[in-house]
């Protein structure tokens, strides 16, 4: 039972940084991102690439792809979605869709569609903790969520950038008139956005391998988003994480009545009963329209 | 001197086709759709038999999407449900006649779009395209379960088309059965769009609140597109499974539905002569794209043609929301719109 708690929590944490890269877009831009999982997988292609054949150790690789991602989605943004601010929502949910095709059909036109081993970047074996024997990647897992997770907070709490993407997240026409730049902003969430994504696919990678399939994974951790309040961070650890243990709770104690397969869709059926007792989720702020 | 293309008496409203030049292209559309399987090979009249179904199924997303403004992600799904209850039900009464067995499959599949539209009575926009996507993968999940009656991984069969004794199999017998659905399917929805049920959904999709201060009972008429979008997907399932043959949940991957939205977008959200359009070309796209794969791999033998095939599909079919959003956001029912005018004008530019 701890075991399942425990690689819930692990599985949860990857979850809950690939949710962030929804609500860092979300909050500031009002934009749902179905590219996200798609920009988890350049983060994860690109460092696969740096580490296996341009032979750069681990850690260099994987800051150089969130810098790459970084940069990706500043340029998604200044180029796709720049030209649609005021256009209705919905097409701009649309155009995310389109995007992810693009880059995933790019993807497999340099990569190819099989999956190969990431190149492992934690000592293997297992940590004791708690009284647990839990795999290496998972304890770092973890810890790093943890990390990405404090310092957005801090940034989004201390720092000016943050503070005034923030204002722009709760009224963009009056942090526009205080002079915030508000499309910067809204290119700074994408390349964050991106960032993240990368450190999510790593993760992800390393616990199972470099595939075009990953990107299911971040439609799994949508639900999570959707959980903890699509414009909250921390909801979106929270979310994660609970999406992380339900999951495995689900593939313990449902997948022995059906035949297995519980695991892709519980985080469905969870999120189809947030949205409707609780459409703006746990920490989520209300939308309200008035005529 | 006219200024424009404008609507001034009721009269005109009422036509389905006011412009001259409206009917001289619905007539080469009539002359075409008849001496078509006399001109063309087998293949071509194959992927005419696809965009067919395409059509059906792009009307009920082009109404649920470009009609009423409710995203839905989840197209496959009805898709599927409409698929598998043919294959269910003309599995089990093979004698029953065909159009019997579509009009089933497209009830089901609306009970199902009732469903399906419950989240629309709190959610709207965003949260509502989420609330499509989870009941896609839910459903989709039942089906893979639900083996006895699906066939699960594996896939089911289904009898050829059967109509009152007579077998109708292959591309030739399918095509006049297809056309007599895509043209009643047209014509249903077309004067659909005209009463009041059609004017309460481009009210919702203008704008809700307006619409319910308005008097719009939003549940209903939500509801309505929802089981009305699901009943034309049924019924496009409902053609695609007796088509092939053999259907499986291969047949209705996410990947489906983006093929959909695609074909609304690229035709024009909210105009069913686009939808035609758009429906064509997203099914015509992988053959143009499989020779100019072929052409590629002549010029550079280097070039896979077969594994990069699937990908360039992706690419383009990307491509195309993302260009047409980007620039012509009413699609190819804009340009043609553009043209129209152009030669309603002539000589004057406007």
């Amino acid at each position: 039972m701890m075991e399942l708690l425990f690689s819930g929590v692990a599985i949860g944490s990857i979850y809950s940084i690939l949710a962030l890269g929804f609500v860092l877009i979300f909050k500031c831009t009002k934009v749902f991102n179905f590219a996200q999982g798609t920009l988890v997988l350049v983060g994860t292609y690109l460092s696969f690439t740096l580490i296996t054949d341009a032979g750069l150790p681990a850690p260099l690789a994987l800051l150089i792809s969130m810098v790459a991602g970084f940069v990706l989605g500043f340029v998604i943004e200044r180029l796709l979605l720049r030209p649609m601010i005021g256009e209705p929502v919905l097409s701009v949910l649309l155009l995310t869709i389109g995007l992810s095709e693009i880059i995933k059909a790019v993807l497999g036109l340099v990569w190819g569609a099989w999956p190969r081993p990431f190149p492992p970047m934690f000592p293997g074996g297992s940590i004791n903790l708690l009284g647990q024997n839990i795999p290496q990647v998972y304890f770092w897992a973890i810890i790093s969520s943890l990390g990405v997770f404090v310092l957005f907070i801090l940034f989004y709490r201390q720092s000016s950038m943050g503070i005034s993407m923030r204002a722009v997240a709760t009224n963009q026409d009056y942090a526009s008139l205080i002079g915030i730049s508000v499309s910067r902003v809204f290119a700074l969430s994408w390349g964050f956005a991106a960032l993240v994504g990368a450190v999510g696919g790593v993760f992800l990678a390393s616990m199972l391998s470099v595939n075009l399939n990953l990107d299911a994974f971040a439609f799994r951790a949508f639900p999570g988003a959707v959980l903890g309040g699509m414009d909250s961070v921390g909801g979106a650890l929270l979310g994660g994480l609970a999406i992380g243990i339900i999951e495995n709770l689900a593939g313990k104690f449902v997948d022995p009545l059906l035949g297995g397969g519980a695991k892709e869709v519980i985080a469905f059926v969870v999120m189809l009963a947030a949205l409707l007792v609780k459409p703006y989720g746990l920490f989520g702020t209300e939308e309200i329209e008035r005529l | 001197m006219r200024s424009g293309y404008f609507k001034v008496d009721y009269r005109r409203d009422r036509e389905l086709f006011p412009l001259f030049i409206e009917r001289l292209v619905l007539a080469v559309a009539v002359v075409a759709a008849i001496i078509l399987p006399l001109i063309t090979d087998r293949y071509l009249l194959h992927l005419t038999n696809l965009t067919m179904i395409a059509i059906v199924g792009a009307i009920g997303l082009n109404l649920l999407m470009g009609y009423t403004g409710q995203v839905s992600l989840g197209h496959a799904a009805f898709l599927a449900i409409g698929g598998y209850t043919t294959a269910i039900v003309a599995g089990y009464l093979p004698q029953l006649p065909f159009p019997v067995v579509i009009l089933i499959a497209g009830a089901v599949t609306s009970v199902t779009g009732l469903l399906a539209a419950v989240p629309a009575f709190r959610l709207k926009g965003l949260y509502l395209a989420l609330s499509t996507l989870a009941f896609y993968y839910i459903v989709m999940f039942i089906i893979l379960k639900a083996e006895p009656l699906t066939g699960g991984a594996m896939g089911r069969h289904i009898p050829e088309l059967n109509f009152f004794g007579l077998e109708l199999d292959g591309e030739y017998a399918f095509y006049p059965v297809g056309l007599a659905i895509v043209v009643l399917g047209l014509v249903l929805a077309k004067n659909l769009l005209r009463t009041k049920t059609g004017r309460a959904w481009k009210a919702i999709r203008d704008w809700d609140l307006a619409a319910e201060a308005m008097g719009v009972n939003l549940r209903m008429y939500k509801t309505l597109s929802f089981t009305t979008g699901a009943f034309y997907a049924g019924v496009a399932g409902s053609l695609y499974a007796y088509y092939i043959g053999f259907i499986s949940p291969q047949d209705f991957t996410f990947t489906v539905s983006v093929n959909y939205i695609a074909m609304v977008i690229v035709g024009g959200m909210g105009t069913l002569a686009g939808t035609v359009a758009g429906a064509a070309f997203i099914t015509m796209l992988p053959n143009w794209i499989n020779q100019l794969a072929g052409y590629l791999q002549s010029l550079w033998p280097a070039f896979q043609a077969s594994t990069a095939v699937p990908y360039l599909e992706r690419l383009f079919f990307g491509l195309a929301i993302v260009l047409f959003l980007i620039f012509e956001p009413e699609g190819l029912f804009g340009l043609w719109k553009s043209l129209r005018n152009y030669l309603v004008m002539w000589p004057f530019r406007y």
